[in-house]
């Protein structure tokens, strides 16, 4: 199960007190904070020996409370952007009160006041905006790794449901493949045989829609990357299952 | 255009991106401003190249329609109609009428009954005078129609002046009282005040003469009364008041029996019994007399028309001359058949009529006479040589 079907599972659970699943989702959640982090400080990190994971991990439990999904940002874009304004108020205080004793430290985790509260509001939703900005770049980026442009993606993406459906589900059998994702990755080529073996289409439909297809396959396979946009799409399923655990 | 909800991928102007939450990639128009890449976004769907091309060549058809009705069709021409309604008809470039205004109550009224919009102008003008007589505007009383021509260029032929006169003389024929055709041209700038004055174009003529010559007629008279009737009254002739009218004299139009006409209505008896049934084609009809089809059919005298019917019955002469060829080369055959009979009958007589048949046949006797004894003498010769060779 990924991160995110596990989050999304246990998301309300969490936030109505069970400290077990609480807990869990923490355990879970730790390969991503750290990524975050190391991201961020643009360092090695390792549990147990850098403070930075574990105000990390503080930042994603304070996100864990205060994730709205009326916001419509996906949990996790949401923890990240804690995650590093957390972050970089560390920094910012480590270089301020570097000679400081820790009481100091402790009266800043009081609770906070009503324009604090707004201030946070106005930064997250910038946050959000950058960091949507960001990714879509990235993707970009990524993109024209494969030789791929958007403008080529919009030719290229099927009109019909049914036959997006079957690229996507191309694209997930090949990430799930870690042996042909692993081709793709490094040869920057589509498996087109052994994805036509493997999906049952025929090879020309694989050829025609290879450029969606690994467009596809690079959005699922960094899903940690692409949070934002791989949280909009409906065909993980995850989000359905999400609102089914809204219902309980 | 469809609405598209999508996160936005790429910008480039007005035009993005979207990425659909079905992984559908699309190009749409941005509504509205500031967007940011990665924003879930409301976007216009962007029609394709072949849509958009579909929709420019209707819209190029649409457009085309529209201007050839409004402007391709300017009025070309105006025709005023003055009996006592006053009627004018614009004319386009084709001849057709695009638009008829009753300038007085009575052409108005007249308009109500008849609407001679899309049809050619002559076929409107006499649609519109048979309605006048119908409805007894033209009568005794009341006797002359007044045409006049307006180019609204100089030197366009739109509409013919000797030809409208014809076609008013051949509709107001059906009336036994003597009708008098006048036909006028106004220039544009007359067109202009004559329509300031609230006249037709004929009137503001007739009103700007009688003005120049003393004034006889006032406005009100003018456009209340028909031009017979002030004619009558005052006694005048309507066509010295006009700058350059064509006018006929009073002539009684009717069917008239001249030469020509004699000649037409025999003929058409004559198909009257050949084809009894009328109802051919009217181009067998035409073939069969290479003139028109002989129905409602009406000579009149001094007019292109009748003189056209009699240059015909000139043709007519010819054929006679024709017939009379004919009869005397039928003569000549009876004659060379008598004179055959009568060789046969008196072979012994010396005065043969057909002698020159008689002197050929003994040429080529003599000619076959002359080959045998060629032949003879061919043949004794080749005997010989065999001879010799012996």
């Amino acid at each position: 199960m990924t991160l995110e079907q596990y989050t999304a599972l246990y998301l309300n659970q969490a936030r109505n007190g069970d400290a077990n699943v609480r807990e869990n989702i923490l355990e879970q959640a730790k390969p991503f904070i750290q990524g975050v982090c190391v991201k961020y400080c643009n360092r090695c990190l390792e549990w147990g020996r850098d403070e930075e994971l574990s105000v990390g991990l503080m930042a994603f439990n304070e996100a864990i409370d205060r994730f709205e999904e009326a916001k419509k940002i996906p949990f996790l874009g949401f923890a990240r952007i804690v995650i590093k304004s957390r972050l970089s108020d560390y920094f910012r205080k480590e270089s301020r009160h570097r000679h400081q004793p820790l009481e100091y430290q402790i009266a800043d985790n009081a609770p906070m006041h009503h324009e604090t509260a707004q201030a946070w509001e106005i930064y997250l939703h910038e946050a959000e905006m950058r960091e949507r900005q960001e990714e879509v770049l990235e993707f970009q980026k990524e993109l024209s790794q494969y030789g791929i442009s958007v403008s080529e993606l919009v030719d290229a993406s099927p009109k019909h449901r049914d036959s997006r459906e079957n690229l996507i589900s191309v694209a997930s059998i090949l990430v799930e493949k870690d042996l042909l994702m692993e081709h793709l990755l490094r040869t920057g080529r589509l498996p087109v045989k052994e994805l036509a073996l493997v999906s049952g289409l025929h090879r020309k439909t694989i050829e025609k829609g290879r450029r969606y297809i690994i467009a596809m396959a690079l959005l699922l396979n960094h899903r940690d990357r692409f949070i934002y946009l791989f949280s909009y799409l409906k065909l993980t399923g995850w989000s359905e299952r999400k609102e089914g655990s809204n219902n309980d | 255009m469809t609405k598209i909800t999508g996160i936005l991928v790429q910008k480039k102007g007005p035009i993005g991106v979207l990425m659909t939450s079905e992984g559908y990639f699309v190009r749409v128009l941005l509504t509205g401003k500031n967007h940011i890449l990665g924003q879930e976004i409301l976007g216009l769907k962007y029609p394709s190249l072949i849509q958009g091309m579909a929709a420019a060549s209707v819209l190029v058809v649409v457009l085309i329609g529209i201007w050839s009705k409004f402007l391709i069709s300017p009025a070309a021409a105006y025709v005023a109609l003055d009996i006592n309604p006053s009627v004018e008809l614009a004319v386009n470039k084709s001849g057709t009428v695009i638009k008829a205004s009753g300038l007085n109550e009575d052409g108005m009224a007249l308009l109500e009954k008849v609407t001679p919009k899309k049809m050619e102008i002559y076929q409107a003008v006499e649609m519109l005078l048979k309605e006048a007589v119908n409805c007894n505007y033209l009568n005794d009383n009341n006797n002359i129609v007044l045409a006049t021509v307006i180019p609204s260029t100089k030197n366009q032929t739109v509409v013919d002046q000797d030809k409208l006169e014809s076609t008013v003389q051949i509709s107001v024929a059906e009336i036994p009282a003597p009708i008098k055709v006048v036909t006028e041209s106004a220039t544009k700038q007359d067109h202009r005040l004559a329509e300031a004055k609230g006249l037709s174009v004929g009137r503001y003529l007739i009103y700007q003469g009688s003005s120049q010559k003393g004034g006889k007629i006032n406005l009100d008279e003018l456009k209340t009364k028909g031009l017979g009737e002030l004619e009558k009254e005052k006694g005048i002739e309507i066509q010295q008041y006009l700058p350059h009218p064509k006018a006929k004299a009073k002539v009684g139009i009717k069917v008239m029996p001249s030469s020509g006409s004699q000649e037409f209505q025999f003929k058409e008896k004559m198909n009257q019994e050949k084809y009894p049934n009328k109802n051919l084609p009217p181009g067998q009809l035409m073939k069969q007399e290479s003139g028109k089809s002989s129905v409602n059919w009406r000579v009149l005298p001094n007019h292109p028309v009748n003189k056209e019917i009699q240059s015909r019955g000139d043709d007519r002469d010819e054929g006679k001359l024709k017939e009379t060829r004919e009869n005397d080369n039928q003569k000549r055959r009876d004659d060379r058949r008598q004179s055959h009979m009568d060789n046969k009958k008196s072979k012994d007589k010396e005065q043969r009529p057909a002698q020159p048949n008689a002197q050929k046949k003994e040429r080529k006797e003599q000619e076959k006479e002359q080959k045998e004894k060629e032949k003879k003498i061919k043949d004794q010769k080749k005997n010989e040589q065999k001879e010799i060779r012996r």
